[in-house]
């Protein structure tokens, strides 16, 4: 692998993680600066809780200021980060739903009405995490529910691939798995969503239709 | 290939017209390398099918562009940064610890050891409960097998002794009276025991067949006779080779005239046992009652005459309840004393 350029006036992401390795604080917080925004998109898709992603966030972050001595630097920082936020997404998942003790496949609730959805749903539902606009929101959230009814593992490769266009090669170095794999899984992902959302699309239709 | 419709999968895969397969996902997508995606692109150019299929992509893909989250809060990075202000600062890489970091499974908690002291202290804590829960469990079980099997030898060489009876007209095992002192008795080899060779007679004369039958497992130090030397001695050569204590007979006892639950044998007698540390020209009462073969104090087993082995918690297990460990009214003893009547048994080594 090639060093990572840097420059004087951007430095590499190598660059910073190597200044932040010998105590330069300010290198710490500009990767914080330009990892937040697209690291909150991730996990936001990926977790659908607000409280959810930013402690997921601040994990992933304190993670890497505790082991960043223990970085390859033969790796870019890139993957590497969304490595640790991938991880930290799925132990949030895991000790989060367990603690709730229900199972998220069942009714909401015993006076659950047919489309207030199952557990896993509602928890995924954060207002603030979608769009204003009515009709967008609408759209929003239609896409968000069939994402969010995916396997764990699709869903992920289906974030990293579409929504942050990861070339498969770093998508297979985040997940840890064969590029093989990664492509299966995707293509598998994306026949998943299409059919899922062409099935919530015609009951979303036929249901206004009789509400007419 | 073409699109196929296998309950609801459909692989995304499309022949160029050399034959190959190309991933239009990813080359939508644009996750391919550069090799692959020249590849798909003039399949997708030359090919009316491929492009049917991309377009099929792009429709299929197209609802996700409506996703949309919102951004985060403006505090974010500053609630990051004063998180990580004061965390632990980095910890040098090990061989052990970098793979792990590396894919963000844990994160260590100091910067000094790798261990903290909490932790050390509860592993330290949870050992300990191991080896309080478990060692107890442990050494109880194994010393209670070692109690059963010392009870087979007794019941083993009850047998020994029944057979012995019937072929010697019912006189239980007997060389002659034992002779005074029979504690430190100084013989040819030194001091000796001198109260086993009516035992030994089981043994030498092939009643009992295995010398291991005279070694308690309870007893660490104690190995059986060697079986060559069974034949060429009249008794047991050292005092290793014999665990237990045996009824200090002045004559011959009766198998039929005796009562049955005379005791014959019993495991070491606690008065004259090394150790207790009471021992040397002259023995004082033993600070214990019982045997201390298994668990000091705890008991002892016995080898009755009609040959019933039991497991007694008290010494007062001869007839009229006699203690089978000291003589009536004797609190030390130089190897002279005898019993003073028929019920005051008395077991020596």
């Amino acid at each position: 692998m090639t060093a990572p350029r840097t420059n004087r006036e951007r430095p590499s992401d190598e660059e910073l993680l190597r200044r932040h390795v010998q105590g330069d604080r300010p290198a710490f917080e500009e990767l914080v600066r330009r990892y937040t925004d697209e690291l909150h998109r991730f996990l936001a898709r990926f977790l659908g809780q607000r409280a959810w992603v930013e402690d997921a966030i601040q994990e992933t972050f304190l993670q890497v200021h505790v082991s960043a001595a223990t970085f390859d630097a033969t790796r870019r920082v890139k993957p590497w980060l969304f490595t640790i936020a991938a991880n930290k997404a799925r132990d949030l998942l895991r000790t989060r739903t367990r603690r709730r003790e229900v199972s998220l496949d069942q009714p909401a609730g015993p006076e659950a009405s047919d489309d207030s959805g199952c557990v896993i749903e509602q928890l995924a539902v954060d207002e603030s995490l979608v769009s204003e606009d009515l009709a967008e929101r609408e759209e929003s959230e239609r896409v968000r529910r069939v994402v969010m009814s995916l396997p764990e593992h699709y869903r992920e490769v289906l974030i990293l691939g579409y929504f942050h266009q990861f070339p498969y090669r770093d998508i297979a170095e985040i997940l840890s798995v064969p590029i093989g794999t990664v492509k299966s899984r995707l293509h598998a992902a994306v026949a998943h969503f299409a059919t899922a959302y062409k099935r919530m699309t015609a009951a979303s239709a036929s249901s206004r239709n009789a509400a007419i | 290939m073409r699109r196929s419709d296998n309950g609801g999968y459909r692989t995304r895969m499309t022949d160029s017209p050399h034959n190959a397969k190309h991933d239009l996902i990813g080359y939508h997508l644009r996750l391919l390398d550069a090799n692959e995606a020249a590849d798909a692109a003039a399949a997708v150019q030359s090919s009316a099918d491929a492009q049917t299929e991309l377009a099929d992509v792009q429709r299929d893909l197209a609802p996700l562009s409506q996703w949309t989250v919102a951004a985060p809060g403006d505090d974010l990075i500053d609630r990051i940064l004063a998180r990580t202000a004061h965390a632990p600062r980095l910890i040098p890489a090990t061989k052990n610890t970098q793979p792990a970091l590396a894919r963000g499974e844990s994160a260590p908690r100091s910067d000094g050891p790798m261990v903290s002291l909490r932790e050390l202290a509860g592993l330290a804590a949870a050992i300990a409960l191991f080896v309080g829960v478990f060692t107890p469990a442990y050494s109880n079980s194994r010393a209670h097998a070692q109690r059963v099997a010392c009870l087979d030898n007794f019941r083993t060489l009850g047998a020994a002794n029944a057979a012995y009876a019937s072929a010697f007209g019912g006189v239980l095992p007997y060389a002659g009276a034992t002779p005074a002192p029979w504690l430190n008795h100084v013989g040819p080899a030194g001091v000796q025991p001198v109260n086993t060779r009516h035992v030994f007679l089981t043994l030498r004369l092939g009643f009992a067949r295995e010398p291991k039958l005279f070694v308690c497992p309870g007893r660490s130090g104690d190995r059986p006779m060697p079986d060559e030397a069974v034949s060429q001695r009249d008794d047991f050569s050292r005092p290793e080779h014999y665990s237990y204590s045996a009824l200090l007979q002045e004559q011959a006892v009766h198998s039929e005239r005796c009562s049955p639950v005379l005791p014959l044998m019993a495991d070491c007698n606690p008065m004259f046992d090394p150790r207790c540390g009471n021992c040397g020209t002259g023995c004082r009462a033993a600070p214990v009652e019982n045997s201390t073969s298994h668990g000091f104090g705890a008991g002892q087993n016995v080898l009755r005459a009609d040959g019933a082995g039991v497991w007694a918690t008290t010494a007062r297990v001869g007839p009229d309840r006699d203690d089978i460990y000291r003589l009536a009214d004797v609190l030390e003893y130089t190897g002279y004393e005898r019993p003073t009547s028929n019920t005051d048994t008395f077991l020596v080594p």
